[in-house]
């Protein structure tokens, strides 16, 4: 079966079954992947995509089976699967779908890709990486292109479709120079036309430079407290973290986040302003309805430092008497600041630069630590040597309560749009410390 | 079962070096988090992938369904994209190493059993924990079970099959995780994991069997409530079997994957050379360990090779790399079984099976006993590693040592440290050795490994205050 005449017999077969609420997701696809290894080709993949996903409540219990196969017979096996997990389950009044709105269509990006261009791109990529950067090891390339057409419906009407496609690249790199190594470094970026030369992404080109300026990495000496920088792909994994600690759902439902009690307060800095924005026009084919059955809307999480919504589904909404958030989509926005990144580095008499974070994962109070990748020490105003072993911790709370600046200028990867933050009072270790 | 799609009758095979594929994970989830049924859920991911060699590289295509058609689909479509790329951008690599004739079926049958036996488990404990321990802050039992089911048709060429092998690794799992609120009113978090491989009921028939081990867990939770910060800098610690196994795949492990090493990893420059302590030897097995199953047994793997145990350091030398067969090929060694696909539309790559450091002649008594001013740290919570060897592990559970003597219990940290420059300084390893049973790989797909290890003591960067 095509997805929507799956998702239709699904959903009435639920209902056939006993389900008094059901929600159908249905998807078909196809995904053209280009793949290289230290600069050749060497896989071309092609995946016929499908899957459709039932969650069904019965009784008040719920149950949820996924399969990826569209035909009858799976898709029953798969509804008598979810009607049984829904008996064995456990009643509970929060369970609940979407309210009926209108029936929507959504449609976004290129909808025909073009694996010629896309080989052409990937090649050209690596030729200039060849000229330029002999001592440049790309050991992965990925290039792809994705549509997806998508179909939600459920037992109060609702009706969303979706067709999408965009492409996706991954690129993973390390110097290479007489034995020397150093560190993996990679840069991944969505867009929805192939007219940009990769080279010129976002940070493609100054991660790379800074791979080929990091062979005489040294650990930092010693300990101190000091100011480092985050660039946008690290404040994307460490505000992340931060959030799905604090804001996210296990936290509010179970009442164990810190902040659980927070909202409408200040709890961040100021200068802080962030939202997930799946209709951001900066953003790569967006979410368009949640998983629950909403209409995806951008929502502001924290506004100038106060905190403004817990990331909820209705399911954790309903349990801990919040607001539902109006998607969960992940895709980060953060306000640009009022400082050049220029200005910020030059105010830094000691402190590093930092473009990955390694780290374990955080503790529930917020308390982190963890490695500084492919980052620099900043020395009197100026970026410096390139550093290794050496680590950074901290409270991710604290971190972002002790923002000194925000950068005016953003790198947008397709699914965020993020400054570079400076933040102080970091301690900063090295090996031998 | 899949065989039962596949008869072979009717498939065009194209007449490059072919692997067809059939595959069905099935995932089932279960999560009471504070009582609450939050995931109630399985889900089967079953399909069709073929991959043909030609012009030396790969084409690929999947599809999720396992008629005739599909099938011939996939193939046809992994003979058109080796030729596309081939054509423009073939590579010199040529023949690869020839799969050996054989057959594999180890295969374990699937026990029936309903998703309310997972339920009215977790159900049980819970209520346990509830009425156990009443002032925790937080619980979430959760159970996980994972079946790979695999049909490999492989050849050299041609409609003959050469490798034709189906096999079935199940996982089961089941995490407790207690929340604690230290003096200042902060949550606390530590948890523990059971089971391995087999079925959910090979594991989990009765709940009581685990409260002994669980009390242990929540007395653990208690010290680590009143924990200190780790003191940030490097230090002698003791790294708890548990954490050697990560070790022996984050640290080591990765640096001698073939792929990692043609991409730049430093182990490229260190064959035959020392990069440990004589003290450390490291093997990744394939499916059988001291006459019993690995966690993550592997008897044929997806490029159709026969997998054998390989040494990755014997004594302290680096010994081999792990391989798949075009990078066999490339760097002139014989495949081992490392090429492994998470899903039926994933292509093999380069993997870890179960890898461990071999167990040493100390006792960990001794160990913690000769340690003056250190850490005993005993489980990670995750891990990274990068080209250069540089490793960080998370630390959810360690004790300072003082005195010989485990003392305070420290909260979440980090520690890191470069692969071949931190086993040289080890210099003891216990006698005993523990596989973790629920370990997953990321590298492009997620893939179950197993991870062992026996104690050491060496020195290592920590972060901390």
């Amino acid at each position: 079966m095509k997805y929507r005449e799956a998702a239709e017999y699904a959903l009435d077969a639920m209902k056939k079954k006993g389900a008094q609420l059901v929600t159908i997701s249905a998807s078909e696809g196809y995904t053209d992947e280009l793949n290289a290894h230290t600069g050749e080709f060497d896989l071309y993949r092609k995946l016929y995509n499908s899957e459709i996903s039932l969650v069904g409540i019965k009784d008040g219990k719920k149950g949820t089976a996924t399969v990826s196969n569209l035909d009858k017979s799976t898709i029953d096996e798969a509804v008598d699967t979810c009607i049984a997990a829904a008996n064995e389950g456990t009643a509970d009044d929060a369970f609940a779908i979407a309210e009926f709105v209108a029936k929507k269509e959504f449609s976004g990006g290129v909808l025909v890709g073009d694996r010629e261009e896309l080989f052409h791109r990937i090649k050209e990529f690596m030729t200039v990486l060849a000229q330029e950067y002999p001592k440049l090891n790309l050991r992965q390339m990925i290039g792809l292109y994705t549509r997806t057409d998508s179909v939600l419906l459920n037992s109060n009407g609702v009706d969303f479709t979706n067709s999408r496609g965009y492409y996706t690249y991954s690129s993973t790199f390390s110097g290479q120079d007489e034995g020397l190594s150093t560190s993996f470094a990679s840069y991944r970026s969505r867009f929805q036309d192939l007219n940009t030369p990769f080279i010129d992404m976002g940070m493609q080109r100054i991660m790379i430079e800074n791979s080929l300026q990091s062979f005489a990495a040294q650990t930092v000496a010693g300990k101190y407290t000091g100011t480092v920088i985050l660039t946008p792909s690290c404040v994307g994994g460490l505000i992340g973290s931060m959030l799905q600690r604090f804001a996210g759902e296990s936290g509010v439902v179970e009442g164990t986040s810190i902040w659980k009690d927070k909202l409408g307060s200040q709890v961040l800095h100021p200068s802080l302003t962030l939202a997930f924005k799946p209709w951001d026009p900066q953003i790569v084919c967006g979410e368009r309805y949640t998983s629950d059955g909403y209409e995806s809307v951008d929502t502001t999480v924290i506004k100038n430092g106060v905190l403004e919504a817990f990331l909820l589904s209705l399911y954790g909404a309903k349990k801990s008497g919040q607001k539902r958030a109006g998607t969960l989509s992940g895709s980060m926005v953060i306000e640009a600041g009022d400082k050049p990144l220029n200005d910020i580095i030059g105010a830094i008499d000691k402190g590093l630069m930092v473009y990955r974070f390694s780290g374990g994962n955080p503790a529930g109070n917020g308390d982190f630590s963890g490695i500084a990748k492919n980052s620099f020490a900043i020395e009197n105003g100026k970026i410096a040597g390139a550093v290794s072993e050496t680590m950074i911790s901290g409270n991710l709370e604290k971190l972002f309560q002790n923002v000194v600046a925000i950068s005016l200028e953003r790198i947008c990867e397709g699914n965020s749009v993020l400054p570079w933050i400076a933040i102080d009072g970091v301690t900063v270790s090295g090996s031998k410390a | 079962m899949l065989t039962d799609y596949f008869t072979g009758k009717g498939i065009n095979f194209p007449p490059q070096p072919t692997e067809l594929r059939t595959q069905r994970n099935t995932t089932r989830n279960v999560n009471l988090l504070s009582g609450n049924l939050v995931s109630n859920s399985k889900q089967v991911a079953a399909g069709v992938s073929a991959r043909v060699y030609d012009h030396g590289v790969y084409g690929f295509a999947s599809i999720a369904d396992f008629s005739p058609e599909s099938i011939n689909l996939v193939l046809k479509d992994a003979a058109d994209n080796a030729s596309f790329l081939g054509s423009k951008a073939g590579t010199e690599l040529g023949v690869l190493p020839p799969l050996a004739p054989g057959s594999n079926f180890p295969l374990v049958i699937e026990p029936e059993f309903s998703q309310k036996i997972m339920i009215d488990f977790l159900k049980e404990l819970d209520a346990h924990l509830k009425a156990t321990y009443p002032g925790l802050a937080g619980r979430s039992v959760s159970a996980n079970c994972l079946d790979m089911e695999k049909f490999l048709y492989a050849s050299n060429g041609g409609a003959t099959p050469i490798i034709t092998s189906h096999s079935m690794v199940p996982r089961a799992i089941v995490r407790v995780s207690l929340t604690v609120r230290d003096p200042a009113g902060a949550p606390i978090n530590l948890g523990r994991v059971y089971g391995g491989f087999g079925f959910f009921p090979d594991h989990f028939a009765d709940p009581s069997q685990l409260y002994e081990d669980i009390n242990d867990l929540y007395e653990r939770a208690m010290k680590k409530r009143e924990g200190v910060h780790a003191s940030a800098g490097t230090h002698l610690v003791i790294m708890g079997p548990d954490l050697a196994g990560i070790l022996a795949h984050e640290a080591v492990g990765h640096t001698v994957e073939s792929d990692v090493v043609l991409g730049g990893s430093v182990a490229a420059q260190l064959m035959n050379q020392k990069v440990a302590s004589e003290l450390v030897t490291l093997v990744d097995f394939a499916h059988t360990v001291n006459g019993e199953l690995a966690p993550v047994p592997v008897y044929v793997d997806d490029d159709g090779i026969i997998a054998k145990d390989i040494v990755l350091i014997e004594q302290g030398i680096l010994k081999a790399y792990m391989h798949d067969r075009a990078s066999a090929k490339r760097m002139g060694y014989e495949p081992h079984g490392n090429a492994r696909a998470f899903a039926y539309y994933d292509e093999p790559l380069v993997r870890m099976r179960n890898t461990a450091i071999l167990s040493g002649t100390s006792k960990l008594a001794d160990m913690i006993a000769s340690v003056e001013d250190g850490y005993y740290l005993v489980r990670s919570s995750n891990g990274q590693a990068d080209a250069t060897g540089e490793f960080m592990f998370g630390i959810a559970e360690g004790y300072e040592i003082k005195g010989g003597k485990i003392a305070r219990a420290i909260r979440d940290t980090t520690i890191s440290g470069v692969a071949f420059e931190m086993l040289k300084s080890v210099d003891m390893v216990s006698d005993d050795m523990v596989w973790s049973c629920s370990g997953m790989c990321g590298k492009k797909q997620s893939i179950p490994v197993g991870m062992g290890g026996a104690a050491v003591r060496c020195y290592i960067n920590i972060g901390g205050r």
